[in-house]
């Protein structure tokens, strides 16, 4: 009898303390998670705005969201360069496309190149955001891999379509000093600008080993260390460009 | 923190000698890291800069700090059979509160972290207190709380200590202020984990010369 009470007393002490723990946490997390959310958001808008080489300021979120909302017109386009804008009509659509387990948005802005990975090819649909202000300016998002997982980008592009503004460049899980620089080494990203995306019909834009010759377009020095990373950002170029080349035609 | 509102003081104090002794011992001659050799898989991964490790830091304190309280308190009600388990129930409990709560207040540091916040569960210091000093019959919540206070600090202290190294050599930077002569090239080593172990053993070899209590006669 007593060793069963005993027993019994551990159920009890069990489900009480982690119905305690449980309540603590979940009413915290509830009641901080729009503002997590609301972070995540700004940290996106900031990094699309961050190509841009104009002047911004954007040292608050406050600054970030008004500045992204008075100069950013964001679409989503598909390869085949069908345009889709911040309208209930055209996210249905997009959602109506979504499947292999793929989310739907609830507004434009969610769009996520991870998610719409998921999708089958045909499907996915590829942001833009359109940058006016001094000057119009073009910010895409390309994706891809890098040494230990996944990498992607923001690239602002130029009127021309073709020249780069800016970049952004993050990673789930590069090597810090090596791979990682990609992201926070200052020095590599302003490499980019001025470069041209495409040489002829070619995207012709790479990351190489070398110090490219002087007055090179298409070249930028990479990281040592960090080859395989390095050419990860290549080859995200070559394939990120492609999906958006319909568009750019149709804007051209 | 709450710590510092000192009620009057009764038999002993709220700060009396071993109330301080607990405190101060982590700092040096108990050192959780130098000396215990705890907690070195967040030293190695976290100390590439000075931010991350403060943060780290302080979450640690807070964990180990009210785990320890909280487990001390629940001590004579927790059922043997499974103390570990309550044990690690409240340490989880306490790093979730961190990682929500940074996620919404330091979302920079949330991102960097990532991981390692979770990690803290993990942490040998935060379990190895609770066994070794937190369940014991002869300390109060109070002091549970003060030696959970005091082995934080006393890993917080050698995390930055070794973050300053790391990120002055590794990156030339000093919380992100550029603080070496142009001149200087980068020591990439010092940005991957491995130099920690270099960095841990320098401060472990300083520690004992300096003090000779600490040196290991046999």
């Amino acid at each position: 009898m007593e060793q069963k009470k005993k027993e019994m007393n551990v159920y009890v002490y069990v489900f009480l303390l982690t119905t305690v723990t449980a309540l603590i946490l979940s009413l915290l997390y509830v009641s901080l998670n729009p503002m997590f959310k609301a972070n995540k958001a700004a940290a996106k808008r900031k990094a699309i705005l961050k190509c841009i080489p104009a002047k911004l300021t954007l040292d608050t979120d406050v600054q970030v969201n008004e500045t992204y909302e008075g100069s950013i017109e964001m679409l989503a386009i598909s390869p085949s360069g069908k345009i889709y804008k911040a309208t209930e009509e055209d996210l249905a659509a997009i959602n109506s496309m979504a499947s292999n387990g793929a989310k739907t948005y609830s507004n434009l802005e969610q769009l996520d190149l991870a998610n719409e990975e998921k999708k089958a090819a045909k499907d996915r649909v590829y942001p833009v955001y359109k940058y006016s202000g001094d000057k119009t300016y073009y910010v895409v998002a390309i994706r891809g891999n890098g040494l230990w997982d996944k990498i992607w980008g923001y690239i602002a592009l130029e009127q021309d379509l073709n020249t780069i503004a800016g970049v952004f460049f993050d990673h789930k899980n590069e090597t810090p000093g090596l791979g990682a620089e990609i992201k926070d080494n200052d020095d590599f990203k302003a490499q980019f600008v001025g470069k041209e995306i495409y040489e002829g019909e070619q995207v012709a834009l790479a990351v190489i080993k070398r110090q490219p010759p002087k007055g090179d377009d298409h070249r930028v020095k990479g990281i040592s260390g960090a080859t395989i990373t390095c050419d990860g950002v290549t080859a995200m170029f070559n394939n990120g460009m492609k999906y958006y080349e319909a568009y750019f035609e149709s804007v051209k | 923190m709450a710590e510092t509102a000192v009620e009057p003081a009764k038999k002993g104090g709220l700060f009396g000698k071993e109330e301080k002794k607990l405190i101060t011992d982590p700092l040096h001659s108990d050192n959780p890291i130098t000396i215990q050799v705890l907690g070195i898989c967040s030293a190695l991964a976290v100390t590439s800069q000075v931010y991350k490790s403060l943060v780290m830091a302080v979450a640690l304190i807070f964990v180990c700090a009210f785990s320890s309280m909280i487990i001390s308190l629940l001590r004579k009600s927790i059922p043997s059979s499974i103390r570990m388990i309550v044990q690690l129930l409240v340490i989880a409990g306490l790093v979730q509160i961190v990682e929500i709560t940074l996620g919404a207040f330091a979302y920079s540091a949330y991102e960097q972290l990532s991981v390692f916040i979770g990690l803290i569960i993990t942490n040998c210091i935060v379990m190895g207190r609770l066994e070794a000093f937190a369940m014991g019959d002869k300390h109060t919540p109070w002091q549970a709380f003060l030696d959970g206070i005091g082995n934080g600090l006393g890993y917080g202290w050698i995390l930055v200590a070794m973050a300053v190294v790391r990120e002055i050599f590794g990156k030339g930077t000093l919380l992100g202020f550029s603080v070496m002569p142009e001149a200087y090239v980068l020591n990439n080593l010092m940005v991957l984990p491995a130099s920690s172990l270099f960095v841990i053993g320098v401060f472990i070899w300083i520690q004992r010369s300096l003090d000779p209590k600490l040196i290991d006669k046999s």
